[in-house]
């Protein structure tokens, strides 16, 4: 079978620019953009943000105040945690693990369940009997608890974490990717591709794919947030990345010992993980009302 | 329509067997666990006595055979943890916990999602209605067990209210509620008030007001009766997405239910006890679909006599 190309189909400038003149959607699209590049660039140029190593150690240093608290640290920004490490560079470090992990994780389950949805929706029959109630069964089941299994089976790990939530996200891609193409299967413009002769393969990468992506785009940014905060949690039970790496999940673990003495080392991280997933909530809130009027919800 | 329920007990019966086939694999494939029972220490002689008495030196056929005749007598195995106790005594025994929990969560969610929903959407496109999308926007981006501590920290470290963990009186179910609350607001509120929406554009809405009626009785009588159903048939489709929040909040405040009982026998490897606890949660799931259904049908006389797709 041929590999589908899940590169986006963005509409027309045109009426792109029409409905962000209306109001409403754009600001929250730029919002996220300037989360995701604020991200980007903590993930591509950490130097630049601080001069501290997120794994250095100093004993002698340990759980120093912020430097805005009275007797806090002026080396230390955000202050250090219970092994003297630098908090500031340890949430700018952490970002190389939650968002990369959830967006390679989406994009991996974004490939396969689009895969299996036109395949269900457009040949129908026995095959598409058998991938929906697989996609189903996972979805009737709490994704956390899969997660925790598989975690609990594959070990801890980044590979193992991005193959733990892509299962999650792949029966969400399954079933819009089957509901769009069987809705998509009978239109004009198919039967006028089949009827030039094209291949089954060449016929849903080019025709249908193009006309069924705006729904699977907008999936995205929400599958995103969704799979960041699932990795959060794996990774503060210790099924995720494994420590000592600064993963934000991680790092709410270790702090949680320390609500007393250092509030921030808990606070810290989940505000990076908020920030994150909401810029991606955001920008695929955006992008539906954007890209997909019938999808905006509510009117 | 018993025909109907009939037909959904069968298919969870299924669905509950498919999930014990898919756990017992896995756990198959995670290897031994007497390795991690006896510890460092012990002689390949003991390991293999014991894998003989748990019987896992056995091939995966009868294994597997073994497992499902003791599942259907009801017969998971014993804790490897927790000596002498069934597994799947320890795990019904958390049950009425997270019973408790599930139930005030869904009680305060949807009597706040009912207030914000509806008054959302009789102001549609008003001041309250974008500060409530946005409130749900945001509100679904803080992860709910980073949300948990962080009350915690407020509430019981700093200015002692409530107590951190545990359960028994109602301050101890303040905090895991308010956490679920928060976790499956934006979900209901956004459904609420997208159902409101739709059903205030109706014909029947314009002739309940153009005969007198006041709005609360509107909205009440005509409107929120109408839109019942399918929020109801939503919400039992979200069964899997609340689980996944008990989950989360029982683990954070130490809620002695169910799902914490599996998340530590996860971590512990004690897998009587997952596998007992995760039937048990699929049954669990299943039976709340089955309510919705049937509360679905109790709402709409339409459901009740259509006949099943």
């Amino acid at each position: 079978m041929a590999v589908l190309d899940t590169a986006p189909a963005l509409p027309r400038v045109g009426s792109w620019n029409r409905r962000a003149r209306g109001g409403g959607p754009v600001w929250k699209l730029y919002a996220s953009l300037a989360v995701c590049v604020l991200l980007a660039s903590a993930v591509l140029f950490p130097g630049a943000f601080t001069r501290s190593s997120p794994l250095q150690q100093q004993l002698g240093d340990r759980l120093l105040a912020p430097g805005w608290s009275r007797g806090g640290s002026t080396v230390h920004p955000l202050g250090t945690d219970a092994l003297g490490r630098d908090l500031l560079a340890r949430v700018v470090y952490g970002a190389r693990y939650t968002p990369p992990i959830s967006i390679a994780a989406v994009a991996a389950a974004g490939t396969v369940g689009t895969i299996l949805g036109v395949v269900a929706g457009y040949f129908g029959g026995l095959v598409d009997l058998v991938i929906i109630a697989l996609a189903d069964f996972m979805l009737s089941f709490p994704f956390i608890l899969t997660a925790l299994l598989v975690a609990a089976v594959l070990g801890a790990g980044v590979f193992n974490l991005i193959v733990i939530l892509a299962l999650g996200s792949w029966p969400t891609y399954a079933r819009i990717a089957r509901a769009e193409t069987a809705s998509m299967r009978h239109r004009e413009f198919m039967t006028a591709a089949r009827a030039m002769g094209l291949r089954t393969a060449a016929m849903l990468r080019r025709h249908l794919l193009p006309n069924i992506s705006s729904s699977l785009i907008v999936i995205g940014g929400l599958e995103v947030a969704r799979l960041m905060i699932a990795e959060a949690f794996l990774s503060f039970l210790g099924l995720g990345v494994p420590p000592p790496l600064p993963s934000w999940g991680n790092m709410i673990a270790t702090g949680r010992d320390y609500l007393i003495q250092q509030p921030w080392l808990v606070i810290v991280p989940g505000l990076a993980i908020m920030l994150s997933a909401t810029a991606f909530n955001f920008l695929g809130d955006a992008l539906r009302e954007l890209l997909d009027p019938r999808l905006a919800h509510g009117d | 329509m018993v025909r109907y329920l009939a037909l959904r007990i069968v298919q969870a019966i299924i669905v509950a067997f498919l999930i014990s086939l898919a756990t017992f694999f896995l756990l198959f494939i995670a290897g031994n666990p007497v390795h991690l029972m006896v510890g460092e220490g012990a002689t390949t002689g003991q390991i293999a006595q014991f894998s003989h008495q748990l019987g896992l030196d056995q091939p995966i056929l009868s294994r597997y055979i073994r497992f499902v005749a003791g599942m259907l007598a009801g017969n998971f195995g014993e804790s490897l943890f927790m000596r002498g106790q069934p597994a799947l005594g320890a795990v019904l025994a958390r049950v009425p916990a997270t019973l408790e929990l599930a139930a005030a969560a869904l009680f305060s969610t949807l009597v706040l999602a009912l207030v914000l929903g509806i008054a959302a959407a009789v102001k549609r496109s008003g001041p309250f209605d974008h500060a409530v999308l946005l409130g749900a926007a945001l509100a679904q981006g803080v992860p709910s067990f980073w949300f948990g501590i962080a009350l915690i920290m407020l509430f019981s470290v700093h200015l002692h209210w409530l107590p951190f963990a545990g359960m028994g009186t109602w301050r101890h179910l303040v905090m895991p509620c308010a956490t679920l609350d928060l976790y499956l607001l934006p979900t209901f509120v956004r459904l609420i008030r997208s159902r409101f929406v739709d059903v205030l554009r109706e014909d029947y809405i314009r002739t309940a007001r153009a005969k007198g009626l006041g709005e609360p009785r509107v909205y009440v009588r005509h409107a929120l009766r109408n839109a019942s159903a399918p929020i109801i048939a939503a919400l039992g489709l979200q069964s899997g997405h609340f689980f996944g929040g008990v989950v989360v909040v029982e683990t954070i405040f130490g809620w002695p239910g169910a799902a914490s009982l599996i998340v530590s026998s996860v971590v512990q490897f004690d897998y009587p006890v997952v596998q007992a606890g995760v039937i048990v949660v699929a049954l669990m799931i299943a039976s709340s679909n089955l309510l919705a259904d049937a509360a679905l049908a109790l709402s709409d006389p339409r459901v009740r006599y259509a006949s099943p797709e």
